[in-house]
């Protein structure tokens, strides 16, 4: 723990970072009606681990998230993605054709599509924010 | 089945970079992606057959265009995705873990993932038949390649990349603009749409502007005179097998995208072609004359690459059917040879390095010479097939400079290409060359030399001239 950062500063980040997260989550899953979305939820989120980061150190934020993990969690969301528009190809639709999710309502179907490759992009973009934050702040690649 | 087909050679790298990162490991990283640049090939090779039959699109998520993303293979674009999906695979069959030998420290599957990214990138600007989407994937190709360049073996390929960052981002924004210029003066982004509007937009000068834009851009990215300045110190400072694969096709698949865009998209016609023509002739013999005083060996073959890809952009300048033949018989033979090249010498970086060459590997001094004389335009090579059709495509169109110019630099091309084959036949060895292991070295430049020669004895590539000329609406 970094014993620079006064008492206040720690204090007010600690009642920042929940609200920060939840608020990241609630652009993420309200992105399919209002602004939002997964790039926007991911960017957040990546924010308040990074103010977390910022207050209480970069090693203790490693240890909320080590590098390893976001190493895996960025392809992860990726191949969440294409598990979507993969579905759609191997049930005869076309890729990325989200109707493929429910076809007795198509409607319901782009809803679920929408909801589950915009959490892939929302776990690809907070990692890779995170790794990038990493990589700046050791100048060394993270592993 | 066969919808499937017109999607994966870009969809497969994609889907496979991001499990090659997650496996971790860096011999299961080099299986899967030799397997990922493997199927795509054949996938793209098994879009030839059908090519007479016209244009097939893939409508994603079945949206229909011009709402909806669609991938459009015709004539041009096919024959390209199957150069741009082989010569991946040479070069990532090049790129053992082994020849990477310690550079990544343990993070070579990064290295693969980037590779396979920049394909699909690749392969997506040729395949989209949506403008927005050339953008998107002219950033994922270009970002992958800042990374591949960066991981190269000389202190300053760092520097190399981040200097190609700067201007590929200009190059990237430039194309950005343009096609927010043809949005704002069309309200379309589908190519197809975008052809039929552009000529009756109410906002002319606003998609001139944006094609002038999108020119830009693509002359940079395809380090078309006097836009070329970037490309030698690339190729110096890459990995050889990346460098291999970025002289094969990267800045051919950006000069399909110009004359896809200018030509066809929004059919700039005699102007486009006219300017064309001026920046390929002078390039053609800039390229040569700097390849002739370069120190550096792979700085030399990078500029003879400039003035290869101005017979490209000369060949389509021309306008006629025979110019789009000898512009694809030129794709593929430029990329097999000079992707063979870069692949043959390795890791080799000076002249020195090739020193005594005949005695110590005189397999791949075979190949070098081969390949060489592939480079001049000896005949029974592609490179003489190419020559010959661009020639006599200048000689029908009564392009009599465009004639005298290819002969010229046919002639600077002898200066340049002895010049690399003094060290390897006439030079006592000097010092050892790093060792490699031998399938590497061998196999990808054996199997690039090979393709030479079948694609100069054979008319296979000039069978691509007709189809291609349809697409662009040259030829009945």
């Amino acid at each position: 723990m970094r014993t620079g950062s006064p008492v206040v500063v720690r204090v007010v980040t600690k009642q920042l970072v929940p609200p920060i997260l939840l608020f990241a989550l609630y652009v993420q899953f309200h992105g399919d009606y209002g602004p939002g979305g997964g790039f926007q939820a991911g960017v957040i989120f990546a924010a308040g681990i990074v103010l977390y980061a910022m207050v209480f150190g970069i090693e203790t934020a490693k240890a909320v998230l080590p590098p390893s993990v976001l190493l895996r969690l960025a392809p992860l969301g990726v191949l969440l993605f294409s598990a979507v528009g993969l579905y759609g190809l191997a049930t005869g639709y076309h890729f990325l054709d989200y109707a493929a999710l429910d076809p007795e309502d198509p409607a319901h179907g782009q809803h679920l599509g929408l909801l589950l490759i915009e959490f892939g992009v929302g776990v690809t973009v907070a990692a890779t924010m995170l790794l990038l934050f990493y990589t700046f702040t050791s100048r060394r690649p993270p592993r | 089945m066969s919808e499937i087909l017109l999607i994966a050679p870009v969809l497969l790298p994609l889907l496979i970079a991001p499990l090659v990162v997650m496996l971790g490991s860096q011999r299961a990283g080099w299986l899967l992606a030799v397997l990922a640049a493997l199927v795509a090939t054949l996938a793209s090779a098994a879009l030839l057959p059908a090519l007479g039959e016209g244009p097939r699109s893939y409508h994603f998520g079945n949206w229909p265009p011009p709402f909806g993303i669609e991938y459009v293979l015709d004539g041009l674009n096919t024959p390209l995705l199957l150069l741009t999906n082989a010569s991946a695979l040479l070069a990532l069959i090049a790129a053992t873990p082994a020849t990477l030998a310690g550079r990544f420290a343990g993070r070579e599957p990064v290295f693969y993932a980037l590779f396979l990214l920049c394909l699909s990138g690749l392969s997506g600007i040729l395949a989209t038949g949506d403008a927005f989407n050339v953008f998107v994937f002219l950033e994922i190709s270009s970002l992958c390649t800042y990374g591949l360049v960066a991981a190269g073996p000389r202190p300053g390929s760092a520097l190399a990349a981040f200097q190609y960052l700067i201007l590929g981002t200009l190059g990237g924004s430039f194309v950005l603009l343009g096609v927010g210029f043809w949005l704002q003066a069309t309200g379309t982004l589908n190519m197809a749409d975008l052809a039929q509007r552009l000529p009756q937009s109410e906002y002319g000068e606003v998609a001139l502007a944006g094609s002038v834009l999108l020119l830009l851009g693509f002359a940079l990215k395809s380090a078309s005179f006097p836009l070329q300045q970037w490309l030698p110190a690339v190729y110096a400072a890459a990995p050889w097998p990346v460098t291999a694969f970025l002289a094969a096709c990267a800045t051919k698949v950006a000069i399909y995208a110009m004359v896809r865009l200018a030509l066809d998209v929004a059919a700039l016609g005699e102007a486009a072609r006219w300017l064309f023509g001026l920046i390929a002739l002078v390039g053609i013999v800039w390229g040569a004359l700097a390849a002739c005083v370069q120190r550096d060996l792979r700085r030399m073959l990078a500029w003879s690459s400039v003035s290869q890809l101005g017979y490209i952009l000369f060949a389509f300048s021309l306008g006629t059917a025979a110019g789009v033949t000898a512009a694809m018989i030129q794709f593929f033979s430029h990329g097999a040879i000079k992707g063979g090249l870069f692949l043959a010498l390795g890791p080799a970086r000076s002249f020195d390095d090739l020193a005594g060459l005949r005695e110590r590997e005189p397999w791949r001094c075979a190949m070098l010479t081969l390949l060489t004389m592939g480079l001049l335009g000896v005949p029974l090579t592609a490179g003489f097939a190419a020559k010959w059709a661009l020639l006599s495509a200048a000689a029908q169109a009564g392009h009599g400079i465009g004639l005298g110019v290819v002969i010229f630099s046919s002639l600077l091309a002898v200066v340049y290409c002895l010049r690399l084959l003094e060290p390897v036949w006439l030079r006592a060895p000097q010092r050892d060359a790093p060792q490699l292991p031998r399938h590497a070295m061998l196999l990808p430049p054996a199997l690039a030399t090979l393709a030479m020669f079948a694609l100069g004895l054979t008319p296979w590539a000039a069978s691509f001239g007709r189809p291609a000329a349809q697409a662009l609406g040259w030829a009945p």
